[in-house]
């Protein structure tokens, strides 16, 4: 089976190993990390290269066409829900997010979540990524709202946007599976020494990642949401279910 | 950021106007001073909150709306807004102007995040409603007993993530079992919360930003 993913760089390492030994023809369309601060450029980002990969499947050979979009994204801030398809199935995780993936399913994170009350997730993906707490990261946050806000506001802002961390409890690192580097674990355990966090390693697993990649998308971890649908919340542990969609502009012409 | 010399002279301004105007730039020692200068003048408390900081507070409010400012415009200048508010407090009490009603708030069970939190609260302080705020990691009971004692006419709840936006389900439904029901009504927001979901989970308002939150806690404080 052809397969279009659309992934979040967090997860470039081990998508690109998976995609590489995968028995299906996949090709990867990567957003940068971090869009699900902003849930809705997040969609619109999601729904402009579900709409390029639809263009691109119609200019291809009938048999070189994808037969599914995948997307490596959980719920992400409800950056996924409203998308919609036209003439391809998509495959979304039942999860959160991408702590799900990395753990290797959504009960295991669930479970965690429970275990490790007030948790920051630290991965090889998210250091390489995205923004983490650490000690330069504070400093160049802070250096910039000083220089936008004023020093007056500067201990303000870092407070407001930073207090959760003195409500966290617990840094939680998530080893590679395909080889962990021990620099990021030093940054990890850093990071938990200069806020106050209890370090806990978890072993990181593929197994979700490799069923996202290859399937088969059985209905307890994936959504499949049909052409002509729409993907909505379910606001259960299911977290997705599909709607028809009706006919838009595009179809119509 | 523009600076203030470009737009207009401060000096130039009236004392509520300079109020305004420096509450929009978040600039708290500046609008402390006004508050003072304007009480010196012999404004009547209520006036500098509504024409000077709430003023100010509203154009902010409107610029967020429209994307025209962020996160931490709207912080500072609701912090300006606070330090004017500590100033005027005793004002509004000797001048008789009663609390509109009162509102508890905080953060659900298993989440720990409150910059949207505190902002509500801020501004449902500049609408002169009470607030107990309980903080983060709220667990039910807590919500409805400081409900109780207070006798709060809304609860209100937020969450950032979609792991824990559930637990305001268990509020709704605990609420419901009370003898509260249908007396105290509940409010939901936070970033992962929709009207789709406040409908489906039976909370009475669902509010997308904190301008809008306070101005329903308003409403639904002064309703009964």
């Amino acid at each position: 089976m052809r397969i279009a993913i659309i992934g979040c760089m967090v997860m470039n390492r081990e998508i690109s190993r998976l995609v590489s030994e995968s028995r299906n023809p996949v090709r990867v369309w990567w957003l940068r990390q971090g869009l699900h601060d902003t849930p809705d450029i997040l969609r619109t980002e999601l729904q402009r290269a579900l709409d390029e990969i639809e263009r691109e499947n119609s200019l291809l050979p009938e048999n070189l066409r994808f037969e599914a979009v995948v997307l490596a994204y959980g719920l992400c801030s409800n950056g996924v829900l409203g998308l919609r398809s036209r003439s391809l199935p998509v495959v979304v995780p039942r999860c959160d997010d991408c702590i799900s993936l990395f753990l290797g399913s959504a009960d295991r994170y669930r479970q965690l979540f429970h275990d490790l009350p007030g948790v920051y997730w630290y991965n090889a993906g998210w250091i390489e990524q995205a923004f983490t707490p650490s000690t330069e990261n504070y400093a160049r946050q802070r250096a910039m709202y000083a220089e936008e806000y004023g020093e007056e506001n500067a201990d303000y802002l870092m407070e407001c946007s930073n207090g959760w961390m003195k409500n966290y409890k617990h840094c939680g690192y998530i080893t590679c599976p395909l080889g962990d580097c021990p620099a990021h674990e030093a940054y990890a355990r850093q990071a938990a020494q200069d806020f106050g966090w209890e370090f806990t390693k978890v072993e990181g697993s593929m197994d979700y990642l490799d069923a996202l990649v290859n399937g088969p998308w059985d209905d307890a971890r994936f959504l499949t949401c049909p052409p002509h649908s729409r993907i909505e919340a379910d606001y259960s542990n299911r977290k997705f279910r599909s709607v028809p969609a009706g006919l838009d502009d595009r179809e119509q012409g | 950021m523009s600076t203030l010399n470009e737009v207009s002279t401060p000096e130039e301004m009236s004392t509520l106007e300079q109020i305004s105007t420096w509450l929009q730039q978040g600039r708290a020692p500046k609008v402390k001073a006004c508050v003072q200068k304007a009480l010196d003048e012999g404004i009547p408390a209520n006036e500098i909150l509504e024409n000077g900081l709430l003023d100010g507070m509203n154009i902010i409010g409107q610029k967020f709306k429209n994307n025209e400012v962020f996160v931490p415009e709207v912080l500072i200048a609701a912090r300006a807004m606070t330090k004017g508010i500590e100033l005027l407090r005793p004002h509004l009490v000797a001048d008789g102007v009663e609390e509109k009603g009162t509102v508890v708030i905080g953060t659900v069970k298993g989440d720990l995040h409150d910059i949207g939190k505190n902002l509500v609260r801020m501004m449902m302080e500049g609408k002169g409603l009470k607030v107990i705020d309980l903080g983060v990691d709220v667990p039910v009971e807590k919500f409805l007993d400081a409900a109780r004692e207070n006798n709060a006419q809304v609860i209100a709840c937020s969450a950032l993530l979609t792991t824990t936006m559930g637990e305001m389900r268990s509020v709704v439904e605990a609420v419901e079992a009370s003898e509260m029901k249908g007396k105290v009504k509940i409010m939901v927001g936070g970033a992962p919360i929709t009207q789709a979901y406040c409908d489906q989970i039976g909370a009475d308002r669902f509010t997308p930003d904190a301008a809008s939150a306070a101005e329903v806690a308003l409403e639904l404080c002064t309703a009964g």
